[in-house]
């Protein structure tokens, strides 16, 4: 790749953090999707997210973008996660940076992105929002290609928190084929894996909370079951994987930043897949029934935790290529190297 | 850079492992016990690495420092016989210690020839600190000191220990009343004997006090104020490289014999342990910005002890850990330790969990 590695800047991460807090607690939230009900899209929510570029925040700014870092987007997208935000942020900006890669600029709406590792395919199954999307970007071993929407055949599906993952058909014809640079679909793919973890990474922070709360104020046998020595273990257990599914988040995406970055997004996408397991049982344990009503909302955060540790790659997967990379001498020296903390 | 610092000690390790210096062990900050290397450290400013120079020490920063322990650790060097000296020992003389006490210890402590013992846990007193009885009484010019202290490491080749005695009854409040003082390991009246552990090795001992006489110039900081000194330094002590890369050197070596079916398990011991590494490196950032983190230690100290044991349990099972057998039987018979030494599991648990509650 010819372009400089973008600048993490942290003045500019902090201004970002709280812009993006600022929208989310207008526009997303427990409250606003229950109202959007069935469909889940909220096109203000992505109107505005658009108007203040978070979509394009890692495209340069020749190409219309803000210039920033994927360390900006996987902390925006941590944020979205923690608010229930159900906009496609980490798959367009994803999009959005393999498009620049490829000297294109992204258009100004919602990007479906697939990628491949076989040839040519022009069949994907449980592509994010592509329902919602305006385009979409797929990626082959070196080929980018861009579908409009029109041309899509669109066949509806959720995943297991009710999130739009459909399943896509397109004709070869109506694929705008283009050259895709070395190492954007590898880039694209940590991108991805990222960017879900970080996601991960916001919800069971939430969690965290809604889980203090219940504890603080539900009473059992006299008193708030907060004080119950056997709660407070199960919270400091909950506490501590949520402490370090955050931690690995930041490692990867301060790695993948300056480039490389596979050993630490993997550690990422397994380490918060492992909390969000323990955390979604521990506080389900910990709200009894009322917890598994529809009308609680801590099934909106669990269900979601649940869809997405198999997403973008599931932690056997990530594991696996994890433990591959590190079989072989001087493994500590490369965890070291590869996954500055 | 700390990385710069990293390529001298892996170096450094590289030139002692040459010259068979040292055998790469597990749990090696407790039981690899070697004055000699000590030394060898202390030549190279890797001792009081933060201490000011004035003491002997190299003024540099806790995260340079944080580097070159993890360093020495993921390689199994033999660092015990100084690390609470420089854990621990160093901190509280340069917090509470007196000039004259800075300059008697600090010095030989950086050159590696001044070696310390911890005196906290009694027979009756293990969670429950504040319930020891070991006493020092009042006497010209110091004190007289009776008691037993367990479960102290090297107490029989270290020279001073740190001891947490009763200076007062207790009161209404049982942390009241506890000092801390610097006993010489060779005064008379100091009896130690070795406790030896399931893994046949005896870093642990007993020392039996019977009227030692401690001067007063042997006080560390306030008469009266022992508990809250002891306390302040348990994020120094809970949240180091040293509570998730004991048996480092038994993962490395599974790592290097690994095959396909191993990568899973081996991935996932690694995702634990590079989460482990930032929130570790983040306390001691927090520590050099003169916070005090104590419930993250805590949750350091609790994350990373487990994945320890987690780590030993693992490799037992995976086909690359087979050709480790003594290494995996030497890090199997010093696991329980993990998650007692420092603070049990379950009392790091509370801490965390009354943070997060509240009382």
């Amino acid at each position: 790749m010819t372009r400089q590695p973008p600048v993490y800047d942290a003045d500019v991460e902090a201004l970002l953090a709280d812009t993006a807090e600022e929208l989310f607690e207008r526009h997303a939230g427990v409250d606003a999707l229950r109202e959007l009900g069935q469909s889940g899209w909220s096109q203000a929510l992505w109107e505005r997210a658009e108007e203040i570029g978070l979509p394009f925040l890692e495209v340069p700014e020749a190409l219309g973008g803000a210039g920033g870092s994927v360390a900006h987007v996987a902390a925006v997208v941590r944020a979205s996660g923690r608010h229930l935000a159900q906009i496609p942020l980490g798959t367009t900006a994803t999009a959005a940076w393999a498009l620049a890669q490829a000297e294109m600029t992204a258009p100004g709406t919602p990007i479906a992105l697939a990628i491949s590792d076989e040839g040519t395919e022009t069949r994907f199954r449980s592509v994010p929002h592509a329902r919602n999307a305006q385009l979409l970007v797929a990626l082959y071993r070196d080929r980018l290609a861009l579908v409009p929407r029109s041309s899509l055949n669109v066949e509806p599906a959720e995943n297991i928190a009710g999130e739009p993952r459909d399943h896509i058909s397109f004709v070869a014809a109506d694929a705008e084929e283009h050259a895709l640079p070395e190492g954007v679909r590898e880039g694209a793919e940590l991108r991805l894996a990222l960017a879900r973890a970080a996601e991960i990474a916001g919800a069971l922070s939430a969690v965290e909370r809604l889980s203090l709360e219940h504890v603080r104020t539900r009473v059992q046998f006299g008193i708030p079951i907060g004080r119950l020595p056997v709660v407070r273990d199960r919270l400091a257990i909950l506490a501590e994987e949520v402490a370090a599914a955050n931690a690995t988040v930041d490692v990867a995406r301060f790695a993948l930043a300056v480039g490389g970055g596979e050993i630490a997004v993997a550690a990422a996408k397994v380490r918060t897949a492992e909390a969000a397991t323990v955390v979604a049982r521990i506080a389900h344990q910990l709200h009894g029934a009322i917890g598994v009503t529809i009308e609680h909302s801590l099934q909106l955060y669990t269900r979601r935790l649940w869809a997405w540790r198999d997403e973008d790659g599931g932690e056997q997967l990530w594991a696996r290529r994890l433990g591959q990379a590190l079989s072989r001498p001087g493994a500590w020296h490369r965890v070291v190297e590869e996954a500055p903390v | 850079m700390t990385a710069e610092l990293r390529e001298e000690v892996r170096a450094f390790l590289a030139e002692e492992l040459a010259a068979g210096s040292f055998t790469p062990r597990c749990n090696a900050w407790m039981d690899g016990h070697d004055p000699a290397f000590s030394r060898k450290l202390g030549d190279r400013g890797w001792i009081g690495m933060v201490w000011p120079e004035r003491y002997g020490g190299g003024a540099r920063s806790g995260l340079e420092r944080f580097a070159v322990t993890e360093e020495l650790l993921a390689a199994g060097a033999p660092v015990a016989a100084h690390w609470f000296a420089d854990r621990q020992v160093g901190p509280q003389l340069l917090r509470y210690g007196t000039e004259s006490q800075r300059f008697r210890f600090l010095p030989p402590i950086v050159r590696g020839q001044c070696f310390f013992a911890i005196g906290m846990s009694e027979p009756e007193a293990g969670s429950d600190l504040a319930a020891i009885r070991t006493s020092a009484q009042r006497v010209a010019g110091g004190w007289r000191v009776d008691g037993r202290k367990v479960w102290t490491s090297h107490a029989e080749t270290n020279h001073h220990m740190i001891t947490l005695c009763r200076t007062a009854p207790p009161g209404g409040d049982k942390h009241e009343g506890l000092s801390q003082l610097i006993i010489d390991l060779d005064s008379s009246g100091v009896e130690v004997m070795p406790i030896e552990t399931l893994d046949r090795e005896a870093h642990f001992a007993e020392v039996i006090l019977t009227d030692v006489f401690v001067s007063d110039e042997r006080v560390l900081g306030e008469v009266g104020a022992g508990w809250a000194q002891v306390t302040s330094e348990l994020a120094h002590e809970r949240s180091g490289p040293e509570r998730f890369l004991s048996v480092l050197p038994l993962l490395e070596a599974a790592s290097a014999a690994a095959g396909p079916d191993d990568a899973e398990q081996l991935g996932r011991l690694y995702a634990r342990l590079i989460a482990l590494r930032r929130l570790s490196h983040e306390v001691a950032a927090a520590l050099e910005a003169g916070q005090a983190p104590d419930v993250d230690a805590a949750l350091v100290k609790d994350l990373g002890t487990v994945f320890e044991q987690d780590v030993v349990e693992t490799v037992r099972l995976l086909d690359c850990g087979r050709g480790e057998s003594e290494m995996l039987a030497e890090a199997y018979l010093a696991a329980p330790s993990f998650t007692l030494r420092g603070g049990t599991t379950e009392v790091l648990r509370g801490i965390i969990g009354r943070m997060l509650v509240g009382k």
